[in-house]
């Protein structure tokens, strides 16, 4: 048996390259195939800018394939993966549950909510930045109005603030199913519904990656920096708190953190099931329960699984893409399903 | 004219406890030293766990108050409380498999800074704790694979890491076998003898005699009993009739066994061991022999 800091290098050693090759491979396969030097000489030159001093070796089309239509759905599907897998590891740690998922407190309703309502109202169509910035916000409502209804006198237990995530998740996905029946007249917005609602990643852009970037960097960055303390809430409330963790302030960041992920992954990518539940479970498998490697690595792992998961979305039946969600959704749901027995089966030992 | 004594490190005095607006605990006093160690004994629902959470300053107090060096603990941040006193919950079972090398250094949490890793002096104390509690032959194993007493050795190992001069145990030995019981009040003995305060809840009368430095008996939330080093007043009889002598010559030995029956509900026999240790033999109340 290796140690746990052994088997996290060796972890890091392996999946590093294998997301470079994956995002390199995503970028050159497609409606048109690129070489892997056309994809680096557009990189480059792109990324040095007035210093590439070569004359370009690739025309006009590679670049705006690599650098304006590819690049960025990677780039949304590094985000995207990161972003959930690290809200899924901050919520299993949060409920003490290794099979809690990251929309579990309102917010994966809630964004798909806001969602639907700038399609319905039709600012989706008006800005490209609308969308997702209705789901996030979306997120964040719904998790305000869960936190508020579970909290008493300053306390949030966390069983409550599960069952008030629930009532208010129904609740949410209730009036979005209604608003999508209601807008069936119109093919249209209810197509664009629809696809949304089962995750994707076509036709993003630069703005969905600037969009999501910056707070799932933000998200894991915070997480990480809270690792000791949801390290100490799984030993229990009144642990954490005897050993020093602000356990109330330390569950608000952390739930709103979570939230914010998941807010902005469902903005750039919809619903895309699984991700969070199945990836951070995974890595506590393979490099133990503790936050302080499991945030980082659950990242690196739910950005490498959701670029070969497009990847596979795209490429499988072409000219047709598969849905996103519904290919995460067959590829985890299986897992998830595995990871139950197989956690039944050490409960019964 | 009393002489000056000394100040006890954590303090409850004439402490109220409600839970769910049911009182659990009542005009409780106890004082708790330096290198000491206090068994808490009283039988189930006594409010043994409501107050060593109370003492941990995990609850809050509907009147009277806990006091932590002088000051009254709720005026304490948690950070500054975790450097003093440190604790062991009565349900010790872990979801997740943390290490007990994991388990043990969240035990310097309180003493790290927010962006800052393990220094030497973190290595040192998490070692220390592993050695003194016999668990670092297991420091990589997880938590949950561990026995019940093994896994009560690193939880009180965890304390030890966080250097707090007084460490809290809710029922170590609740569901350990005779041996491991046995480890488990000899470990504690020993840390007080090395200068910890020690607070241990246990059913264990005979051994809470037997190792205890001072006794304290709970019934239905009121102390019903309590040894020397303890000022708690003896049932029905207020503090200001008490004399020091009345307060500080009652030796373990000698609970009434009237009291143990109204506490426990059992008819107790004193008997005295081949080394001299008191000890108690249990029988039923209605049964005469």
């Amino acid at each position: 048996m290796l140690s746990s800091g052994t088997r996290t290098v060796i972890y890091y050693t392996a999946l590093l390259p294998a997301l470079l090759v994956a995002v390199l491979v995503a970028i050159g396969i497609g409606s048109t195939d690129l070489p892997i030097q056309t994809i680096v000489d557009v990189l480059v030159s792109k990324l040095a800018g007035s210093f590439w001093t070569h004359a370009p070796a690739f025309s006009a089309a590679d670049e705006v394939i690599v650098w304006s239509i590819r690049l960025p759905r990677v780039l949304c599907a590094v985000f995207v993966g990161a972003g959930l897998a690290v809200a899924g590891g901050v919520m299993q740690g949060l409920f003490r549950n290794p099979l809690a998922e990251p929309g579990l407190a309102g917010a994966g309703a809630g964004a798909v909510l806001g969602a639907v309502l700038a399609f319905v109202t039709g600012w989706s169509a008006a800005a490209v930045v609308s969308l997702p910035a209705c789901a996030i916000i979306g997120a964040l409502a719904a998790l305000l109005l869960v936190y508020f209804m579970a909290t008493r006198a300053g306390v949030t237990p966390v069983s409550t603030l599960l069952l008030a995530g629930i009532a208010v998740s129904a609740l949410l996905s209730s009036i979005s199913s209604l608003l999508l029946s209601l807008s069936i007249v119109n093919w249209q917005i209810a197509q664009e519904i629809v696809f949304w609602m089962m995750g994707g990643l076509e036709a993003r852009t630069w703005t969905h990656v600037w969009l999501s970037a910056p707070l799932v960097l933000l998200g894991t960055v915070v997480s990480t920096i809270y690792a000791r303390e949801l390290d100490l809430l799984q030993q229990g409330e009144d642990v954490a708190a005897a050993f020093g963790v602000n356990v109330e302030s330390a569950k608000r960041s952390l739930i709103f953190t979570a939230a914010l992920l998941t807010g902005a992954a469902v903005a750039v990518a919809g619903s895309v099931a699984f991700v969070g539940l199945v990836i951070p479970h995974a890595v506590r498998l393979t490099l133990g329960p503790s936050a302080r490697t499991l945030i980082p690595a659950s990242a690196l792992g739910g950005a490498l699984f959701l670029v070969l998961c497009d990847l596979l979305a795209r490429t499988l039946h072409p000219p047709t893409e598969l849905r996103l969600g519904v290919l995460t959704a067959l590829i985890g749901g299986p897992a998830f399903i595995w990871l139950l027995i197989r956690r039944n089966r050490e409960t019964s030992l | 004219m009393k002489a000056p004594t000394v100040p006890a490190l954590l303090c409850a005095k004439s402490l109220d406890v409600a839970l769910g607006g049911r009182l659990i605990l009542r005009d409780v006093s106890l004082p708790i030293q330096k290198a000491s160690l206090v068994a808490i004994v009283g039988p189930n629902g006594s409010g043994k766990s409501t107050l060593l959470r109370a003492l941990a300053g995990l609850l809050p107090s509907s009147s009277g108050s806990i006091e932590l060096a002088g000051q009254p603990i709720s005026r304490y941040r948690r950070r500054d409380v975790a450097r003093i006193l440190s604790y062991v919950p009565q349900d010790t079972r872990v979801e997740f498999g943390f290490t007990v090398r994991q388990i043990v250094a969240m035990g310097r949490h309180p003493h790290m800074g927010r962006f800052a890793g393990e220094t030497q002096r973190d290595h040192d104390a998490i070692d220390r704790g592993l050695a003194l509690c016999d668990v670092d032959h297991l420091r990589n194993r997880q938590i949950n694979t561990l026995s019940g007493g093994e896994r009560q050795r690193a939880l009180i190992a965890r304390c030890l890491a966080a250097e707090t001069p007084c460490i809290l145990l809710d029922e170590p030995t609740a569901s350990l076998d005779l041996e491991h019981a046995l480890d488990i009040f000899t470990l504690a003995r020993k840390l007080a003898d090395a200068g910890s305060a020690i607070v241990l809840c246990t059913h264990d009368l005979n051994n809470g005699l037997r190792f205890g430095t001072s006794l304290v008996v709970l019934r239905q939330g009121v102390v019903a009993f309590a040894s020397s080093g303890s000022t708690s007043p003896k049932q029905g009889m207020p503090p200001e009739e008490q004399t020091d002598t009345e307060r500080t010559t009652v030796e373990p030995s000698v609970i009434e066994p009237s009291v143990i029956e109204a506490v426990f509900g059992v008819r107790a026999e004193a008997v005295l061991s081949a080394n001299g240790t008191p000890h108690y033999v249990f029988h039923p109340k209605d049964h005469h022999s």
